[in-house]
């Protein structure tokens, strides 16, 4: 539970999940709530009684139905009439409302009398006689009529019909009443209106559970869907950090060539770039302190050889001298061997107070004394001295206040220059390049086109002591580096052999950093 | 204290628990009585149950929808081998215009006046046959297990409440959101087309030993 990722999707699963309950709550009741709207008492009551109303107006269809048979049938005195009596009867009980809309007078036919031929007699009933002698299936209405009147009605109930059979004859009434088509669709509307309700009440659980495990199912995979992004996001976040956290632990452990090879936007890859840059500057420094270090000590060397060999130089001298003084004898070979020998001694000795001071000089290194100015006018002021230096990228100089100490970069250029000449003693040119900035940095180039430096040299070249010129001392690029140190710069060498040496020094715009107390007291 | 608060609640989880299996099972049908014996050479069953028609059942087969009661039946031997397995089934009607109600079983429809007196021929279900008795081995003790189930709603009836549940959901969306998205429609369909019906616990007769049947000439 320590990890970020661990914490990352911990959080974002509480708040993914937080939500759940509530809104399963709402959700719940809002199902309720949706289907009480319809599902309710006061419906089921107005359907039941809808439906109870309908049921009603078809019984009392088919009383009245009955009814009027039964009248017709005492109008015509029980006995088979002949048809136009059938038909004045039919049209004076229409005066007054009757159900009957129609008759047929036909002959039954069949052993059980059963089936009816073809009509003797009709009214209205034409369409109506062929319904009836279709697929149409009828059922016995229940109307307590017995003996030969008997009530029937359509299995669809758009028609009443009943059948009467006159004491004599093979002849047979049928008697028919029309149900109003759009009562019966009004009535089965409502019958069906009152099953959907029953269906619902029904499964009315189900469906709120359907519809809440529905909104379950889509919750839990937004949750799942949650946790993976949060898996994802955590994964992205936590990887950086923890390779932050391993390169910190190796650059601890002192490598400090572990750069993060993370590639990212945002903040991650400011952090990663930050790391970077910040791993990339404490090497250099670090490198520039062992570098002063180093310097320090080999200073620390000089001083203490020239006040080893400056102290008995002096007294060498005055004894020779002394020695080649009080020769009094008369000997010219002597003499003359007495005087070279001297004059051998005084050169060496001289040749010797020489080296002391140079020694002494690269000692003492004193703190620099910054002042602003340009120090491409330094340089061009010192390349006057040197036929053999050209000046490129002679622009405008765009550091005409920049803070260094001009004394040191003097010797800097003079040593550099120096160096080079040196090094072409068939001549050459040397090229400095005017000063440029570069990385927050005042860049400056001095190239020559020598012999170049052998690969196996190049690292040891700023070394104090280190030359391959027989006269040299091995200080000159060691108080090179040494000035530029101070400056808070560095200086690199590329050369290639037998194409020339260029010196890169690089000072930081800022200016030279305060010199640690430790160096000033040296 | 922790320990002692934790057995409680437990308890009071186990007791809840508990106490809604009860009321699960007492709110579905229980048989609680099956009497075997023989009739014209078939092993019939007498079957007597209770709470078969709850109030919702009832509403639904007076709207006019079938009501479908199923029996299942198992007989075994004395061994617990299962000789034979079977349905029964029956249909409950009413018709609204006249307001009666019809059982139809056995392809015979009986016509009731009331609902009140389907459901006490149902819960009294008299010589339902069970296999005739040449296929049973002689002198073997044999019962009769009976589930009953009562399902308000099958088939088209329930495609149809199904249906139009889909139509009042989805009909707002469109049918590629639908398809290509999630469809909410079809889950409901999974869900709800899960039975309607309530089923009671399986019921096992008394032992039964059926006469050993003459040899026909």
């Amino acid at each position: 539970m320590k990890s970020i990722r661990s914490r990352l999707v911990v959080m974002c699963l509480v708040v993914a999940a937080l939500p759940a309950v509530p809104l399963a709550l709402a959700v719940q009741s809002l199902l309720d709530k949706t289907f009480n709207v319809g599902l309710n008492e006061t419906m089921e009551e107005a359907l039941k009684s809808g439906v109870a109303m309908s049921r009603d107006a078809w019984d009392e269809q088919c009383a009245r139905f009955a009814g009027d048979v039964r009248a017709l049938l005492v109008d015509l005195g029980g006995a088979l009439p002949d048809s136009g009596r059938v038909a004045l009867a039919m049209k004076s009980r229409a005066s007054l409302g009757s159900t009957l809309h129609g008759f047929v007078l036909a002959r039954a036919t069949g052993a059980a009398g059963d089936t009816l031929d073809t009509p003797l007699l009709s009214f209205s009933a034409n369409e109506t006689y062929q319904r009836l002698t279709g697929n149409r299936s009828f059922i016995t209405k229940p109307s307590g009529t017995g003996g030969d009147l008997r009530l029937f009605e359509s299995t669809d109930r758009s028609l009443l019909l009943a059948t009467w059979t006159p004491p004599a004859g093979n002849e047979r009434l049928l008697l028919f009443s029309q149900t109003d088509p759009s009562f019966l669709r009004r009535a089965e509307d409502l019958i069906a209106a009152r099953q959907l309700f029953a269906t619902l009440q029904l499964t009315r659980a189900g469906l709120t559970r359907s519809f809440f495990y529905s909104f379950v199912v889509i919750y839990g995979a937004c949750v799942v869907l949650a946790l993976a992004l949060s898996l994802l996001i955590a994964e992205r976040i936590a990887t950086p950090i923890r390779r932050l956290s391993a390169g910190a632990g190796m650059v601890a452990a002192g490598d400090w060539g572990y750069r993060l090879d993370i590639r990212g936007g945002g903040e991650t890859g400011h952090l990663v770039d930050a790391f970077n840059d910040m791993v990339a500057r404490l090497d250099d420094q670090r490198r520039r302190l062992v570098d002063m270090e180093k310097m320090a000590a080999w200073r620390e060397v000089a001083r203490h050889l020239a006040h080893e060999i400056k102290n008995p130089l002096l007294p060498i001298r005055l004894t020779i001298e002394e020695l080649r003084d009080q020769y009094r004898g008369d000997d010219p070979a002597f003499r003359a061997l007495l005087a070279e020998s001297t004059r051998v001694v005084g050169e060496e000795v001289e040749q010797l107070q020489r080296l002391v001071r140079q020694f002494s000089e690269f000692a003492k290194m004193p703190e620099l004394e910054v002042r602003a100015g340009s120090l491409d006018a330094l340089a061009h002021d010192v390349a006057a001295l040197y036929p053999q230096v050209t000046t490129t990228h002679a622009a405008a100089d765009p550091l005409d206040r920049f803070p260094f100490d001009p004394e040191a970069m003097r010797r800097v250029l003079i040593n550099l220059y120096d160096n080079a000449v040196a090094m072409m003693p068939a001549g050459g040119t040397v090229v400095r390049t005017s000063v440029q900035c570069a990385d927050g940095q005042a860049v400056m180039r001095v190239g020559d086109n020598g012999p170049g430096i052998p690969p196996e040299h190049r690292a040891r070249i700023f070394e104090p002591y280190f030359t391959t010129r027989r006269e040299g001392t091995g200080l000159g690029l060691a108080m090179v580096k040494n000035a530029v140190l101070l400056h808070g710069g560095d200086i690199a060498v590329e050369s290639t052999v037998g194409a020339g040496t260029t010196f890169i020094i690089r000072l930081p715009l800022a200016g030279p950093p305060p010199a640690p107390a430790a160096h000033r007291e040296a | 204290m922790r320990r002692p608060l934790m057995i409680t609640a437990v308890a009071a989880v186990a007791w809840l628990a508990a106490a809604a299996t009860e009321a699960r099972a007492a709110a579905r049908p229980q048989i609680t009585r099956v009497d075997v014996t023989t009739m014209n050479s078939e092993l019939v069953c007498t079957i007597i149950s209770t709470g078969l028609f709850t109030e919702q059942v009832v509403n639904t087969v007076e709207s006019g929808l079938p009501a479908v009661v199923e029996l299942l039946y198992r007989v075994v031997d004395s061994r617990d081998h299962s000789l034979r397995r079977g349905l029964y089934s029956m249909e409950i009607r009413c018709d609204v215009w006249n307001n009666v109600y019809a059982l139809v079983r056995d392809d015979t429809s009986y016509t009731y006046a009331s609902f009140a007196l389907v459901s006490a021929a149902v819960e009294r279900l008299e010589q339902v046959p069970v296999m005739p008795l040449s296929a049973l081995d002689d002198a073997t003790d044999i019962s009769v297990e009976w589930a009953i189930a009562v399902y308000p709603l099958r088939g088209k009836e329930q495609e149809s409440i199904v249906g139009w549940v889909q139509e009042q959901v989805g009909g707002q969306s469109s049918r590629t959101w639908r398809e290509q998205v999630l469809n909410i429609d079809d889950l409901i369909r999974r869900l709800s087309s899960k039975d309607t019906g309530r089923r009671s616990a399986w019921f096992r007769s008394p032992s039964y030993r059926p006469p050993v049947e003459k040899e026909r000439p």
